[in-house]
């Protein structure tokens, strides 16, 4: 049964999604057009050689606005396919829709995996294109900006001058990349299970179930964002004392990765408390009136 | 005979002050047609709801074939509520797909043949369609299925009386004889001859469970009589 409603769930999810990613794609591809069009090249060659006059602000202007419409489109993007997975979930949970969910011969538990698993993967197919999306267009604004004859550089110069920077900074970049992907991968399902969570214990007001689902949601945001602060505020003090007793003892100095492990078992031990907490409201506390 | 429901005790209070069920007792036999009759606000919905798992009680138990309502009940209830559930965006034959992917007692083709009969297209989105061909659509979905106990909350309020004799129709003509089917509505009079037997509820307690004969019998008069007399306001 839990195959059939991942199926169904995807199903039912995939076309809103699938239409969000769409419209993502296709601003970066008009963007990176945009940046490599002769349009944008003249107008960079009309300021270099000074035929715009004194401080002409047409390219800057120019830049600026599509630069922020893009930012816009992909906040949009994320944040609408994130609303659209909650606003679904609320919906074929706990509206009239519920009366068929919560009457399929399923067990809660599964119910609530196959909504888990299908938002969590949708959102992190957002946010990687998203992140795909910025890299491309960045990549080729810069592109655009070096003459052709030295282009050949530019790949191995933005890794090595990051490599650089980490190094300065003394974090291993392996380790580095290894807790931005794991945070990437982990995070979506935990927020998801997070704001599932806060829907859920909306429903258990007596009134006003879509208001207090709201409040739900903004409050385990709260919640959420004051663990992170005070495990952040732990681990930055740890990571201070040990520095501090790297440079009594005279050793090099190195970040520890630790800190950023800490971080992501939290944030995975609250997703998966939220589940049981779900769990545990849809299975004793439904009461879909 | 043996018990299909069994309901011993049940309470309910939406608020923690007025019990909209109170210590209800009730058991429930295979292969009859039950009509659940009460004035609104009786608590029928409540009973009905509580039967299928979307409400829970605050005390006492409900069993449906020996087992605590859950997913294995689940599967052998067919449950119609008294309101639009289906998402509005799907045409009739997804939702079709849909309760054959999940219910293995579901016939597609003896919903497409009720589908047919009524001149509803599968193609069809259910945003479509007016509020009487939605709860058709509906009534199809739940007389499709081969289930032991049928559920069905307000069936033919709001639709018109040809409609009414086409809902009885397609219940009696579709269901299974060793199912159970419970209908909950105040038009009695519409479905008084189809019935076995008939519960009356008032404020969330029974006041009589009786065969329908044994009424007509014990107090000389028709169901409907019978009910207004006991619910006369």
């Amino acid at each position: 049964m839990l195959g059939k409603l991942i199926k169904y769930e995807w199903k039912s999810v995939s076309k809103f999604c699938f239409i969000a990613l769409l419209v993502l794609v296709g601003i970066t591809l008009l963007g990176s057009i945009y940046y490599i069009s002769p349009l944008w090249n003249g107008l960079m060659d009309l300021e270099e050689s000074g035929a715009l006059g004194e401080g002409a602000i047409i390219p800057f202007l120019t830049g600026m606005t599509s630069f922020f419409a893009y930012i816009l489109v992909v906040v949009g993007v994320m944040y609408g396919a994130y609303l659209y997975l909650l606003i679904r979930f609320y919906r074929s949970m706990y509206s009239n829709e519920g009366y068929l969910t919560h009457t399929l011969p399923v067990t809660p538990q599964q119910l609530l995996i196959s909504k888990l698993l299908v938002s969590g993967v949708w959102c992190f197919i957002t946010e990687v294109v998203a992140c795909l999306s910025i890299f491309l267009l960045v990549f080729v604004f810069i592109w655009g900006l070096i003459p052709a004859g030295e282009r050949h550089w530019l790949m191995p110069e933005m890794f090595s001058g990051m490599k650089m920077t980490f190094e300065m900074a003394g974090i291993n970049l392996t380790s580095f990349w290894l807790a931005v992907f794991l945070a990437a991968l982990i995070g979506p399902f935990t927020s998801m299970s997070l704001y599932f969570c806060g829907i859920s214990l909306g429903q258990l007001a007596k009134s006003h179930r879509g208001l207090m689902a709201v409040l739900g949601c903004v409050g385990v945001y709260f919640v959420n964002w004051i663990v992170n602060f005070i495990v952040q505020m732990i681990v930055s003090m740890g990571t201070m004392i040990t520095m501090m007793s790297q440079y009594e003892y005279g050793r090099v100095t190195v970040m520890s990765p630790i800190g950023y492990y800490v971080q992501l078992v939290v944030m995975l031990a609250m997703g998966v408390g939220a589940f049981f907490l779900t769990r545990y409201i849809v299975s004793r506390k439904l009461n879909l009136t | 005979m043996s018990d299909l429901v069994e309901i011993t005790n049940l309470t309910k209070s939406y608020d923690g002050k007025r019990n909209a069920l109170s210590n209800l007792n009730l058991t429930l036999t295979k292969g009859k047609i039950i009509g659940l009759l009460g004035p609104n606000g009786s608590g029928k919905t409540t009973l009905i709801k509580l039967m299928n798992g979307l409400l829970q009680p605050g005390a006492g138990s409900i069993k449906i074939g020996g087992m605590e309502v859950g997913a294995q009940t689940k599967a052998h209830v067919a449950y119609l509520p008294d309101q639009t559930y289906l998402e509005g965006g799907r045409r009739v034959s997804e939702i079709l797909e849909y309760f054959r992917a999940f219910y293995e007692d579901f016939s597609v083709e003896k919903a497409n043949s009720m589908l047919q009969n009524l001149g509803i297209d599968p193609s069809m989105r259910m945003n479509q369609m007016s509020k009487g061909t939605k709860e058709k659509v509906q009534l199809i979905l739940v007389m499709s299925r081969g289930a032991d106990l049928y559920i069905l909350d307000e069936p033919i309020a709001g639709v018109d009386p040809a409609a009414r004799d086409y809902i009885l129709r397609t219940i009696i003509n579709n269901y299974n004889p060793e199912s159970t089917v419970m209908i909950s509505t105040h038009l009695i009079s519409d479905i008084e001859n189809v019935l076995d037997e008939a519960i009356f509820i008032r404020a969330g307690q029974i006041v009589l469970h009786s065969s329908v004969d044994n009424i007509r019998e014990e107090f000389g008069k028709s169901v409907n009589d019978y009910f207004k007399e006991v619910f006369a306001c």
